[in-house]
């Protein structure tokens, strides 16, 4: 399948035809992919900040609580996500941008898969009151740096958007 | 209005229109100062409402912190945003609907914090009074938002 193709396909899908049809789909979609964003980030805060050593007052496995608010943010922002890029393929998979992001999201993915398989088991046996080594507070870190590039490069993405049209 | 048209015309507004790496680097800013303040007033709020109420609220005042440090930047972005087009946005209901709303998210945000008062311990669960102005005060912020995201569709830079 050449990226021609591709692009046909997904113009020729009914969801594409409802994104670029309707006059509110588009609208609709990036104000809940906005709320969505706030969730995410609101949630990784608590776990980032907790794991920091911030926070002290509650216990690491409540602030773990909030880890499924913040895949429940990202399911949003994952299928209104699919909603922009089905309105427009082209102009996402010609942005660099685009890849940029999607990049800085696997990243932020790779990082909170370490740090669920390495780090959560090693953190939950901390006795309470103490700090976490330094491998978990790099991972805290770089998890909430790398979200707030991910908002920089959303945000950015109609800066390198080509010929392809704003999307 | 002279002011408003004035503040158009200078060179950092110019630098706004001119350039889209100034503009959306500027909204960039924007989004993660929103993200600060309103993620962290939604789980302030979902916490009040009884999601993982083992959690101590008083834990939850560094988010405070960084709810108003994105607040400033926002003052500040937004200010600068406002200013490279302001004839069009006083006259933009969204905006004046946005506007509106921060103030009136601000207030119950304020108003939720008295409701909380010293109670801020793990564990500790909140009456009705408390739990509807979380609620009032999560409908303003997210109000915000929907009216910020549509004023990019109701006038165009």
């Amino acid at each position: 399948m050449t990226a021609a193709q591709f692009y046909a396909w997904v113009l020729g899908t009914p969801l594409s035809h409802f994104m670029v049809g309707d006059a509110w789909a588009f609208t609709i979609s990036e104000t809940l992919h906005f709320i969505g964003l706030c969730i995410l980030l609101g949630a990784m805060l608590i776990v980032d900040l907790r794991l920091l050593g911030l926070m002290k007052s509650t216990p690491v496995d409540v602030a773990l609580n909030f880890l499924p608010v913040a895949i429940f943010g990202f399911t949003i922002n994952f299928l209104t996500g699919i909603t922009f890029f089905f309105s427009n393929p082209e102009g996402y998979a010609t942005n660099w941008m685009f890849w940029l992001k999607m990049s800085l999201i696997i990243l932020a993915g790779l990082n909170a898969l370490y740090f669920t398989l390495f780090e959560q088991p090693r953190v939950l046996r901390t006795p309470e009151g103490q700090s976490f080594d330094a491998q978990t507070r790099v991972a805290a870190a770089l998890s909430l740096l790398i979200w707030v590039a991910v908002i920089v490069a959303g945000r950015l993405l109609p800066v390198t958007q080509g010929e392809a049209g704003t999307g | 209005m002279e002011f408003l048209t004035w503040l158009e015309e200078t060179p950092t507004s110019q630098w706004l229109v001119e350039s889209t790496w100034a503009y959306y680097s500027m909204l960039a800013l924007h989004a993660i100062g929103m993200a600060a303040v309103v993620g962290g007033t939604i789980m302030l709020c979902m916490r009040v409402l009884g999601f993982a109420s083992s959690m101590a609220v008083a834990d939850l005042e560094r988010l405070r912190l960084i709810a108003w440090g994105g607040f400033f930047i926002n003052a500040i972005s937004g200010s600068i945003l406002f200013a490279a087009n302001g004839v069009k946005l006083v006259a933009n209901s969204m905006f004046q609907l946005k506007i509106a709303s921060i103030i009136l998210g601000g207030v119950a945000l304020w108003a939720l914090w008295r409701a909380i008062g010293p109670n801020k311990e793990p564990g500790h669960r909140y009456n009705a009074t408390t739990k509807a102005v979380a609620w009032t005060t999560l409908f303003f912020w997210i109000l915000a938002i929907v009216a910020g995201r549509y004023i990019a569709y109701t006038m165009k830079l």
